[in-house]
């Protein structure tokens, strides 16, 4: 069992508040992901939940123990650092054994001399036996008396997790785990570490800044911005049901596009284009004189002939051809768009050309001068 | 590729790749201005000190004659030199550990002190920008068996006055207090700069890991990761250490009777109050190949169990 609540987290470095007012609850087995941006916040909770930091405000119960105030060794949970932090000096089997070391009596931690004393040789035994299966199901036994130096970056992220794993803590700290490999061993290993949160089934907490690892390995993502949670959901929640423009714009890549939307009487303009009435798949909207703006996906565009009435016409700015698919940049009268297009249908489509794109309002988000979401019902009671 | 661009390339290269092809030196010639001051200043001198340890030079004589290891049969029968030697043992098994420990701990202190720590750096680092010889004036009033404000301090709280500098017992004590004194701010500033380049996630690891105290940290993270320093900072402590020289001279001149006569006043005095030149070259002479070995003995003893990063 690892149920962990945050429950109003404070933490101020001086002035600046680093986390502020973040509540989250976070089951048994599941595995979360703090997303944000360098800076959001995601560190320094993730520091504040190891015990690496201390809370200036509010508490952190584990399993219904307060644990904000106990000292790191005393939390049993697991952290695995971006830069590993293997001990140098140690071979990667004394790597691993470590945290299994460290729960034994003082004499016996005391290096050198504890090869004199009595307990030493069962417990070492019994260390080995399980080191060796946490070595195996990470695929380094052949590695364990080297040091961390004589190690590929892929080996030592390994090690890392295999000495967070030995002692079977129930929680799993990661701070950006994956950030010091290649892309191609990124994804690799993002498939391997939700395979492990498969087979161990703890809890993970994540922090990433990489909404891609975000969207691909969690059960859960906490959007975070200035020390405050964004928004909390599925990874899909977050991409197709935004709470804000700032989640909207940090989750999708391509990312989202923005028009503007005004209003003349019941004439509609979309970033300068007439489109006459609103479909009612966008709900109510707010008043005439309210600045709002739409959001539309890269893939929320069909291409479409020119003169289709319900299109946007604009001048090809860019055509990018990644093969599965490819991006069109497109100058609007005010703005430009990118549209996520099909290879075929985007074949001898040339910057300069005129297109014309259909938007799929269904799929569209609308949003108030303050970058809040509007919801479709929410409109007209805001409006009431 | 133009072949100025090749250029190029070959110039960023590092050095290590050009090694395999090149030479390690590319003009031994280059050596020579640097050999030759070795030469003049340290090989020669060194070869001239065992030549004149061979005869019966008095500084300043005309005639000497060749005596071979006579000199140095005289010195191992000497009483005299086996005080001065015990004295030199003791002393340096005083001064070595002792500097080296509170070296190591001021360090640990001072690196924790967060914000106080340029004050203690500059504090303790402060003797060792004076000289040792006008230091060991003012030493010598601190000390002063009947002014002294150490003496002072201890009547006052009801101790007997201690003699500090005359007590046969003690002087050799009070000269290896004087010296750690004055050295033991160098030694914390290496070791300060060996605990800085210590990573604060190791610290954070152990701690997650459960490592439980300061004596966990220090046993499985600073000490290891501080061998290097602690080798570098152990052979300069014994080199400065059998070096002590001054603080005698000034001080007790070796005495009271010989209680602090080390081997290097001991050689001065043959030398330069006696002119006994034979006999302070032979000296020098066993004085230099028992540092020699003593230094090849503990980088090959050392080296071995250190880590480098």
């Amino acid at each position: 069992m690892a149920a962990l609540s945050i429950r109003h987290a404070h933490k101020f470095f001086g002035p600046t508040a680093a986390v502020h007012d973040f509540s989250l609850e976070i089951e048994d087995g599941e595995f979360v992901t703090l997303l944000g941006a360098s800076g959001c916040g995601k560190s320094t909770l993730l520091r504040l939940i190891a015990g690496l930091e201390t809370l200036t405000a509010g508490e952190i119960v584990l399993d219904g123990r307060p644990i904000h105030q106990l000292a790191p060794s005393q939390r049993n949970i697991a952290m695995v650092f971006q830069s590993y932090a293997l001990y140098p000096h140690k071979t990667v089997a004394e790597n691993i054994a470590f945290p299994l070391l460290m729960q034994a009596p003082l004499p016996l931690r005391i290096p050198g001399l504890r090869r004199l004393l009595p307990g030493c040789r069962a417990l070492d035994r019994d260390i080995a036996e399980q080191v060796d299966p946490v070595a195996r199901m990470l695929q380094i036994e052949h590695l364990l008396s080297r040091k961390p130096a004589q190690l590929s970056g892929g080996q030592r992220q390994r090690v890392a997790l295999a000495r967070a794993m030995v002692r079977q803590p129930h929680l799993f700290l990661m701070d950006e785990p994956l950030s010091n490999l290649d892309a191609k061993l990124r994804t690799s290993t993002r498939a391997e570490i939700v395979d492990l949160h498969r087979r161990l089934k703890a809890t993970f907490i994540y922090v990433t800044h990489d909404q891609s690892e975000a969207m691909t390995m969690s059960d859960r993502i906490v959007l975070m911005h200035e020390g405050q949670i964004q928004q909390v959901g599925t990874p899909l929640e977050l991409y197709e049901n935004p709470c804000n423009l700032f989640v909207a714009e940090f989750i999708g890549q391509p990312k989202i596009n923005l028009l503007p939307l005004r209003r003349a009487d019941a004439q509609h303009a979309l970033a300068g284009h007439a489109i006459g009435s609103l479909p009612a798949a966008l709900g109510d909207i707010p008043p005439a004189g309210a600045n709002l703006r739409i959001g539309l996906r890269p893939e929320a565009f069909t291409l479409s002939e020119p003169g289709d009435p319900q299109s946007l016409t604009g001048r090809i700015h860019l055509v990018e051809a990644l093969g599965n698919e490819t991006h069109i940049r497109l100058t609007l009268a005010e703005g430009e768009i990118i549209v996520r297009a099909q290879p075929e249908s985007a074949r001898g489509l040339k910057a300069g050309q005129l297109l014309a794109v259909r938007p799929d309002w269904r799929s569209a988000l609308l949003f108030d001068a303050n970058g809040a979401r509007v919801q479709a019902g929410v409109a007209q009671q805001a409006a009431a | 590729m133009s072949a100025s661009d090749h250029l190029a390339l070959a110039a960023s290269r590092p050095a290590a790749a050009r090694h395999a092809a090149e030479p390690l030196v590319a003009n031994p010639g280059y050596l020579l201005p640097a050999f030759a001051l070795l030469i003049v200043f340290f090989l020669l001198p060194a070869v001239a000190t065992f030549a004149i340890s061979l005869t019966d030079w008095t500084l300043g004589g005309r005639a000497f004659s060749f005596v071979g290891l006579q000199t140095y049969r005289d010195l191992m029968g000497s009483a005299d030199f086996h005080i001065s030697l015990a004295n030199t043992l003791k002393l340096n098994l005083f001064v070595i550990p002792a500097s080296f420990i509170t070296a190591l701990l001021l360090a640990l202190a001072i690196h924790n002190a967060a914000k106080a720590a340029p004050l203690w750096q500059t504090v303790y680092f402060l003797p060792v920008t004076t000289t040792l010889v006008a230091m060991a004036f003012v030493w010598q009033w601190v000390l002063h068996p009947e002014i002294g404000i150490v003496v002072w301090l201890l009547t006052r709280i009801g101790l007997q006055p201690v003699n500090w500098l005359n007590d046969p017992d003690i002087v050799l004590y009070t000269i290896g207090f004087i010296s750690v004194w004055q050295l033991v701010g160098y030694y914390t500033v290496l070791f300060l700069a060996g605990l800085l380049s210590i990573p604060r996630t190791l610290y954070e690891a152990a701690e997650v890991d459960g490592a439980r105290g300061s004596l966990d940290r220090f046993l499985h993270v600073t000490w290891p990761m501080l061998g290097p320093t602690g080798l570098f900072v152990f052979i300069i402590t014994v080199i400065k250490s059998f070096q002590i020289f001054d603080v005698v001279r000034v001080l007790t001149r070796g005495g009271p009777n010989k209680a602090s006569e080390i081997i290097l006043h001991t050689m001065y005095q043959e030398g330069f109050v006696f002119f006994r030149m034979g006999r302070a070259s032979a000296i020098a002479t066993m004085f230099f190949l028992v540092m020699l070995a003593l230094t090849l003995w503990q980088m090959r003893l050392l080296d071995r169990r250190v880590h480098y990063g």
